[in-house]
C-alpha cells in the first residue's frame, strides 16, 4: 500500500471542515438569541394583548428568523417586563402585531453587518382600529470574532439586531398613550 | 499539483473562504399584511416614491410596482415625493437587493404603502426569494400587492 501524499490528506481534513463548517449548525437565530435580558418599562398598561407575529419564515431557513422562534421571543419579552398582560384573542382588549418587515442580511464577507426594520402595530380589537405603531430599525455588526462559522455569526447577529428591537419595541409600547 | 507552497495555499484558501465566507443560500419567505382599521382596498391614487439613490434596476422595480397598482385599477403618479400631487395622500415606498448567480436576480422586495397624514404603515410587504427560485419584479410585485387590494395574484 502506497502512502497518501500529505496534501492530500491535508486537503481531505479541510474538506470535511468546510462541510461541517457549511452545514446547518445553526443557520437561523433562536428564540434564545433574540429574547432581551429582563428590563424595567416606565408604564405597565392595565390591559390584555394577543400576538400576532408575521414577516419571518414559515418554517426553519438560513436566514431571517422563524415565526415561532420571533413569537416565542416577543411573548418572553412583554411577559418579564410585564407591559401588557398576554392573553387569548377573545379576552384581549388589544391586539399587537410584531413585522419582521425587513432583515437585510449579508450576503458575503467575514465582516457581517445585519439590519432589521420591525414595525410594532398595536389595534384597539373592539373596533379593530389601530392606535399606536412604530417603525423601528436596528443593526448588529461583527466579524468572525463572533462565530467562525458564516451562518451561525449571520443568525447571531441577526437575533441581536432582533433583541435590540424587541427591547426599543417594549420600551416605546409602554410609553404610548392608548387613549 | 504545482508547488508545494502553492498546494498548502490553495487548500488553506478553499478551507477559509468555506468556513469564514458566507454562501448562505436564503429561503423563500413571503408576508403581505395590512393593519387593523387601515383597509386600502379602496385607495384609487397613489404615489410610487422612488428612492433617490436607485439605480436602473431599483427605478424598474418602481415602475413595475405602479404597473402592477394600475392593473388594478389605480391611477399612479411615480418619481420622488415632491413630485406628489396634493390630492394623492397614500405613498408606496419600496426597497430592491438584486444579488449575482450567472444572472443578476431579485433577492429582495419590500414594500410599504403608507398614509402620508399620518405617516402610518397601512400595509407592508416582503419577499425573499433565493435564486432557484426567482422571478421577475413584476411577478414579486404582484404577489405583496395583490393581498393588499384585495386580488388576486
Amino acid at each position: 500500500m502506497t502512502a497518501r501524499p500529505p496534501w492530500r490528506f491535508r486537503l481531505s481534513i479541510l474538506v470535511v471542515l468546510a462541510v461541517v463548517g457549511m452545514g446547518c449548525v445553526q443557520t437561523q437565530p433562536t428564540a434564545l438569541d433574540m429574547t432581551p435580558e429582563p428590563f424595567r418599562v416606565e408604564t405597565k398598561h392595565d390591559a390584555r394583548v394577543v400576538l400576532v407575529v408575521v414577516g419571518g419564515t414559515p418554517g426553519e431557513g438560513v436566514v431571517s428568523a422563524p415565526n415561532a422562534a420571533l413569537r416565542e421571543s416577543v411573548l418572553a419579552a412583554i411577559q418579564e417586563s410585564g407591559v401588557f398582560r398576554l392573553s387569548e384573542r377573545d379576552q384581549a382588549d388589544f391586539e399587537l402585531q410584531v413585522v419582521l418587515a425587513r432583515v437585510n442580511f449579508p450576503i458575503a464577507g467575514f465582516d457581517f453587518s445585519v439590519d432589521v426594520e420591525m414595525i410594532w402595530n398595536l389595534a384597539r380589537t373592539s373596533e379593530e382600529r389601530t392606535i399606536w405603531q412604530a417603525l423601528i430599525a436596528t443593526s448588529a455588526s461583527g466579524g468572525t470574532e463572533v462565530a467562525f462559522n458564516a451562518q451561525t455569526r449571520s443568525a447571531l447577529l441577526t437575533g441581536k439586531a432582533i433583541e435590540d428591537n424587541i427591547r426599543e419595541g417594549i420600551t416605546r409600547l409602554s410609553a404610548a398613550d392608548l387613549e | 499539483m504545482g508547488p508545494s507552497w502553492l498546494r498548502k495555499t490553495v487548500v488553506s484558501l478553499f478551507g477559509v473562504a468555506c468556513l469564514g465566507i458566507g454562501c448562505a443560500g436564503p429561503p423563500t419567505a413571503i408576508y403581505s399584511t395590512t393593519f387593523p382599521g387601515m383597509d386600502v382596498t379602496g385607495v384609487d391614487r397613489v404615489h410610487v416614491q422612488e428612492y433617490p439613490e436607485a439605480d436602473e434596476r431599483g427605478k424598474r422595480v418602481g415602475r413595475d410596482i405602479a404597473a402592477v397598482l394600475r392593473s388594478f385599477g389605480v391611477a399612479v403618479s411615480t418619481g420622488p415625493d415632491f413630485e406628489r400631487s396634493d390630492e394623492t395622500r397614500v405613498i408606496v415606498t419600496y426597497e430592491d437587493r438584486w444579488m449575482w448567480d450567472i444572472t443578476m436576480y431579485l433577492i429582495q422586495l419590500t414594500i410599504y404603502v403608507r398614509d402620508v397624514d399620518t405617516g402610518r404603515i397601512l400595509a407592508a410587504g416582503g419577499a425573499i426569494r433565493m435564486s432557484l427560485d426567482r422571478e421577475d419584479p413584476d411577478y414579486v410585485a404582484r404577489e405583496l400587492l395583490a393581498p393588499m387590494w384585495g386580488k388576486t395574484p
